[in-house]
């Protein structure tokens, strides 16, 4: 499978598996002049920035540990972005979702709340 | 009782700005008095509850949350522009001015400046102008009930000197009592002369 397809696979598996969890998804793709963030949600009265890392093997490292110092930045920069255009009122938190694609086709899902922190 | 929200802060935290400066001013629009900017810098972690646009605070919360914030800020600085300077350089020049002021009495130099509105300051620093800042950054919002609580105290005192505007009720804001009042006995110093009301706004 194509790291493009792959990506795009993991990041509708990524929000669905959130839904499930009860995030209400406000965005998917959430574009700007500084970046991308993969999906934006609200976790009851929190505002979640997303990034979905998919990798169909553990090879060469877990997929989280590829949400690196400089993608955080970068994800940080989106965000700022985004609370500058919009009115939220929210406070806001920064998760990773995780995925292995395993041998089978099924997705091995893993959640990280808060990931990182802005402060 | 709601706050405003810190996640611009947290992001410009991450983003490697340490000292966030947030500044507002109170007094813009009043016939009387100065026009009073605060600046606040708050260290990441802080947290102010109940720190919101101070618009939306009654007149005693603001005094209990201005405890709270001198106490808690890491620094904090006062800019007043009198009501002659402003007849000088017009109200948006004073408010810059009170806004520079500010930043100048604040004892840690910025990494940035959040500003409340749509323009950057005449000021050689990192600045973020934000549209509705009071009530959108805790920063902004905890610079906005500084200043408004200093106004205040400079209005009551004005108040004591000049007792028969009122200045300890509406603040300087045109009210029909005030404008009343300067029909009947002119204008006193520290009204601000190039706030001219029309003919039909007279009390």
């Amino acid at each position: 499978m194509q790291r493009q397809t792959l990506g795009k696979w993991g990041e509708s598996q990524a929000a669905d598996y959130l839904q499930t969890h009860g995030l209400r998804i406000i965005c998917r793709n959430y574009r700007c002049p500084l970046g991308e963030i993969d999906i934006i949600a609200q976790d009851g009265d929190c505002l979640v920035f997303c990034e979905v890392k998919t990798r169909s093997s553990n090879k060469y490292g877990l997929p989280q540990e590829a949400v690196v110092w400089t993608k955080q930045q970068k994800i940080a920069k989106v965000a700022s972005w985004y609370l500058g255009s919009q009115e939220v009122t929210m406070d806001i938190r920064f998760d990773v979702v995780a995925i292995i694609k395993s041998a089978t086709g099924k997705p091995e899902i893993e959640w990280l709340p808060a990931a990182f922190s802005f402060e | 009782m709601t706050t405003a929200p810190r996640g611009l802060q947290k992001c410009f935290h991450r983003l490697g700005y340490q000292f966030i400066l947030g500044v507002d001013e109170a007094g813009r629009g009043p016939l009387a008095g100065p026009v009073v900017a605060a600046a606040v810098i708050l260290l990441p972690g802080v947290y102010l509850a109940g720190v919101n646009d101070s618009k939306a605070l009654s007149s005693v919360r603001r005094e209990e949350l201005f405890s709270v914030i001198v106490s808690k800020a890491c620094a904090y600085g006062i800019g007043i522009v009198s009501p002659a300077e402003i007849d000088e350089i017009n109200i948006l020049q004073a408010t810059f001015l009170a806004m520079v002021k500010a930043i100048n009495h604040t004892n840690i130099f910025p990494d940035l400046v959040v500003v409340d509105g749509r323009q950057r300051l005449p000021f050689p620093l990192c600045q973020y102008p934000l549209v509705k800042g009071d009530s959108r950054c805790q920063v902004v919002a905890a610079a906005s009930i500084i200043a408004k609580v200093i106004r205040d105290r400079i209005m009551r005192f004005y108040h004591l000197r000049y007792p028969l505007y009122g200045f300890d009720r509406h603040k300087g804001y045109g009210t029909a009592v005030h404008r009343q009042a300067v029909n009947l006995y002119g204008l006193s110093p520290v009204h601000r002369r190039s706030f001219r009301l029309k003919e039909h706004q007279k009390g």
